[in-house]
């Protein structure tokens, strides 16, 4: 194996009083030293979901986890417990949250935020002085005045607030950064520099990257792997050579690069998938994407599509059977 | 056709609402006391005659404790306080109701002009409102009572107009949430006139809020009854009123406890009960109140 | 910041004047008269015209209500019909039992409401929990009085391990206090309860358990001073009931506060007492509410930074 971060056949569910939500159902996902994948898909698609289960910081009461295992360096996540999860969560696994507005908190100094990282963990910053020298540094890393740490959130702009939030995450210079949409809901101008940003330090501090988005062409810029997530499932995964280069997808990827614009074509309409992801307390039979499929054939309604491998690249869909006899 | 429609909608609401409201068990104890309390105070001259059980003195009988005679006891006057307390479930109940609505009336019709007109209207009535409701709510009334007078009627005048500030607040925002949704932006798009909103759309979906902050509110007066009783500032002696008749009793609560006992325990009961019954239809109108 | 409290304290004036004038309209537009009353019934016609005359009490209501108005401005809050003595003195003897009687009692609420409310929310459902929601509505649905009563009853009269009434010691004023908190207590439990599970909700909660905080640390110094703020204003809009409250804890107590000023006042139909009694306790409210703002402002950044 020999990657940092392996998740296997993980099962998650939302469970209410009389209503059971199926998230997760059974992801096989692998993400290596310094490697960077993009998890892409719908909103509603479980991506969030799969980010939360990593730190185990699903929703107390409702989100379980019901199968599957996540191995991070030899390590049994699933089955560490909470003491040994917080020694985990900030120092080597880190997270980004999509809303900057909303995850930083309003009553404390952003210098407090970022400083409460490196504090809480057993770090090689002791003494006040290298606390504080870490915390500008970092600061600086992220393009950010040290000189307005003792600021409050709401005194920074979205965009600016998003770094603070990444230097909060690379603080404690972690293995792995978890970024669930970190530039949605940034301005379109804004969403490019903080990208490039984040590839640079990420380069710079050699870390691996789950980045999660909806957006193929933010993961056409800086990913090295990309998986492709369906109702819950990995429908598509491959290299940024099997996305971007190769013309054999699964319907619903290529529904996907339908639905962005593009300026060189402008004869043609956009391309959109038609449709809804399917209702999660009540996912249809067989390719949970057979309602939506343009390719829709009859096996498709009844047997859910096994894996079929091509390299290293890897589709759910009854369409890549006869290609692989070939 | 169209109406039958709308017509099935209303019933299975009501339905649902009655639904979630039955599977909240204290609420439905509530209902039942309630029930039993207001059923209590209609049929009260058949359960004990006024005149001569719960106001007629009998020296010779005093301070008795509770006995199959006189289940209660009897108090310093030698009054049975079973036929005491049962004819004072009509002071409270009165109270409770009779005040709740007409300060509701008020008060919605005072929100609800503060809600519609908005602006320098609302910002009036509003400012207004919030000073009032610096003064304490018994002081309010209190001074409104030494205005008007002792007496029932002038009681209830003051509790009622005490009332109406709470109330014109609750309406408003109510009101103002309801017009802020998008769902009246489409109506209005849509060319649907302004009465048609306000009743169609407005009124049906404040109702449930405003009901409940209603019953909530009658337990408030009933308390707020008995404690101006209590003081001396409300219904006065011989009156069978809870409040008035803890007051008389407290001379004599060392020995006989049982005589402040049942009729305080008899305002708990019945506040409690209306406060479950809130509590429930809360719940049962609006199931995103709950977690 | 002192701008802000300066510009608060000014926000006061016009409210204030308000309520006077509110509180003037209700007990003067009603014709009682107080000539009448300090004369007694047995004075002839002419003696009363005459009082009428001095006390100024045939002019105009507006008139009367600038007049009074300037006075509250000298403190001079007019001649108790009663005693014939200035009424401020009378009020400002019985001030402080009350003052203290409600600083104590908001005091005991906030420190037994909202450290449990917090409890109850972090061990939200469990049996500690239920037991705290059913202990507050059954506190909410007890009159004041009969709860000080049976406090009473149990704590002086049948153990006799404190006092029932009257003012002397700091014991005398443990069930009075009492009587008052534990209501307000029930309430603040469920506004913090309520309030706190709001706040654990939001992004930055999760943020904070994303950095590895530990629970304790994740309520104490993330959760909290968030929290602290919608439970500040719900104290202060309690602290008028409570206020209210006094008329009534100071009549079951027997204490010399300003509630018993005013029921005797009442009594007399003392028309200037009730006025000032009332005015005194409005203020009073005001400057709670004026201490809340600036904890507010204190509290929360957004707020302190518009008045730096």
């Amino acid at each position: 194996m020999g990657q940092l971060l392996n998740i296997k056949d993980l099962e998650v569910v939302y469970q209410t009083k009389n209503i059971v939500v199926e998230a997760v159902n059974g992801i096989n996902l692998s993400l290596g030293k310094k490697e960077t994948l993009g998890l892409v898909g719908e909103t509603g698609a479980g991506k969030t979901t799969m980010a939360l289960s990593i730190l185990k910081i699903l929703p107390e009461r409702t989100g379980k986890v019901i199968g599957g295992s996540i191995d991070f360096d030899g390590l049994p996540i699933l089955d560490l417990n909470e003491t040994e999860m917080r020694a985990i969560r900030g120092a080597r696994i880190s997270m980004i949250f999509q809303d900057p507005m909303t995850s930083l908190n309003p009553t404390l100094t952003v210098g407090e935020q970022v400083e409460e990282g490196i504090i809480l963990h057993d770090t090689e910053y002791k003494t006040k002085v290298e606390v504080k020298s870490r915390v500008d540094e970092i600061l600086e890393l992220v393009g950010i005045e040290p000189s307005r740490k003792k600021c409050y959130p709401h005194e920074f702009s979205g965009g600016m607030k998003q770094r603070v939030v990444i230097a909060m995450a690379l603080a404690c210079s972690p293995e792995v950064l978890i970024a669930d949409e970190p530039t949605t809901a940034l301005d379109v101008t804004i969403q490019a520099q903080v990208l490039s940003m984040m590839d640079d330090l990420k380069e710079k501090l050699g870390m691996s990257m789950l980045l999660i988005t909806h957006d193929l062409g933010v993961v056409a810029k800086i990913c090295d792997y990309v998986a492709v997530m369906y109702a819950g499932e990995i429908i598509e995964y491959g290299t940024f050579e099997d996305f971007f280069i190769n013309h054999k997808h699964h319907p619903y990827t290529k529904g996907l690069f339908g639905s962005i614009p593009n300026i060189r074509d402008r004869s043609k309409r956009l391309n959109p998938i038609e449709g809804l992801m399917p209702d999660p307390t009540n996912l249809p039979m067989g390719c949970k994407f057979h309602p939506r499929c343009k390719q829709c054939m009859e096996i498709c309604k009844v047997k859910p599509p096994q894996i079929y491998v091509n390299g290293t690249h890897r589709v759910k869909c009854h369409l890549f059977e006869k290609q692989e006899v070939e | 056709m169209k109406k039958r429609i709308a017509e099935d909608r209303n019933d299975s609401q009501l339905a649902d609402i009655w639904y979630r409201f039955q599977k909240n068990k204290p609420a439905v104890v509530g209902l039942i006391v309630i029930t039993l309390i207001i059923s209590v105070a209609l049929f009260a001259d058949v359960i004990a005659n006024y005149e001569t059980e719960a106001i007629a003195q009998y020296p010779t009988e005093r301070l008795q404790t509770m006995s199959g005679e006189h289940w209660f006891g009897t108090d310093g006057y030698g009054r049975d306080l079973f036929a005491r307390i049962v004819h004072g479930a009509r002071y409270s109940l009165t109270f409770g109701l009779v005040c709740s609505l007409i300060g509701l009336v008020g008060g919605s019709a005072i929100g609800a002009t503060a809600a519609f007109f908005g602006g320098r209207v609302d910002n009036a009535i509003m400012r207004f409102i919030d000073v009032i409701m610096s003064i304490p709510g018994i002081l309010l009334t209190l001074a409104l009572i030494a205005a008007l007078g002792f007496g029932l009627k002038n009681m209830i005048i003051a509790m009622s107009v005490s009332m109406i500030p709470g109330f014109s607040r609750i309406v408003r925002s109510q009101v103002l949430t309801i017009v802020r949704q998008e769902y009246i932006e489409a109506a209005k798009a849509c060319g649907v006139s302004n009465a048609r909103i306000i009743f169609v759309h407005v009124l049906p979906n404040a109702i449930g809020m405003i009901i409940v902050n209603a019953t909530m509110s009658i337990s408030g007066l009933i308390i707020g009854a008995a404690g101006l009783s209590f003081i001396g500032m409300g219904v006065q002696p011989p009156a069978p009123e809870w409040g008035a008749m803890v007051a008389e009793s407290t001379n004599y609560m060392r020995m006989y406890p049982h005589l402040v006992f049942f009729p305080g325990i008899s305002i708990v009961i019945t506040a409690l009960s209306f406060n479950l019954l809130g509590d429930g239809l809360a719940d049962a109108l609006d199931p995103r109140m709950k977690e | 910041m002192y701008k802000y409290v300066l510009k608060r304290l000014l926000y006061i004036l016009p409210i204030l004047m308000l309520i006077i004038l509110i509180v003037f309209s209700i007990l003067n537009v009603t014709p009682g008269n107080p000539a009448r009353i300090m004369l007694g019934a047995d004075a002839s016609q002419e003696l009363v015209d005459n009082l009428n005359e001095e006390l100024g009490l045939n002019k105009p209501l507006i008139q009367r209500y600038l007049g009074y108005l300037a006075g509250v401005f000298r403190l001079d809050f007019g001649i108790s019909y009663r005693s014939q003595a200035p009424v401020f003195n009378e009020i400002l003897g019985n001030f402080p039992t009350t003052i203290r009687l409600a600083v104590f009692a908001v005091l005991t609420s906030a420190l037994i409401g909202i450290p449990l409310g917090v409890l109850s929310a972090v061990r939200r459902y469990s049996l500690m929990d239920m037991s705290f929601t059913v202990s507050a509505l059954v506190l909410a649905s007890i009159p004041n009085f009969w709860l000080g009563i049976m406090l009473m009853l149990i704590f002086s009269l049948r153990l006799g391990i404190l006092p029932s009434g009257g003012i002397g010691s700091l014991s005398h004023y443990i069930l009075p206090v009492l009587t008052m908190a534990l209501p307000s207590a029930a309430y603040i439990l469920r506004m913090t309860r309520t309030i706190m599970m709001e706040t654990m909700r939001q992004d930055y909660i999760r943020t904070a358990k994303a950095k590895g905080a530990s629970p304790a640390r994740i309520i104490f110094r993330h959760a909290l001073k968030n929290a602290l703020l919608p439970v500040l204003t719900s104290l202060g809009m309690n602290f008028a009931q409570l206020l209210g409250g006094t008329l009534i804890i100071e009549a079951v107590f027997g204490l010399p506060g300003i509630g018993s000023v005013i029921l005797k006042a009442m009594q007399m139909k003392d028309v200037p007492v009730i006025m000032a009694a009332t005015i005194f306790l409005a203020v009073l409210f005001m400057l709670i509410m004026l201490l809340i703002d600036i904890m507010y402002a204190y509290i929360d950044p957004r707020i302190k930074a518009q008045f730096k």
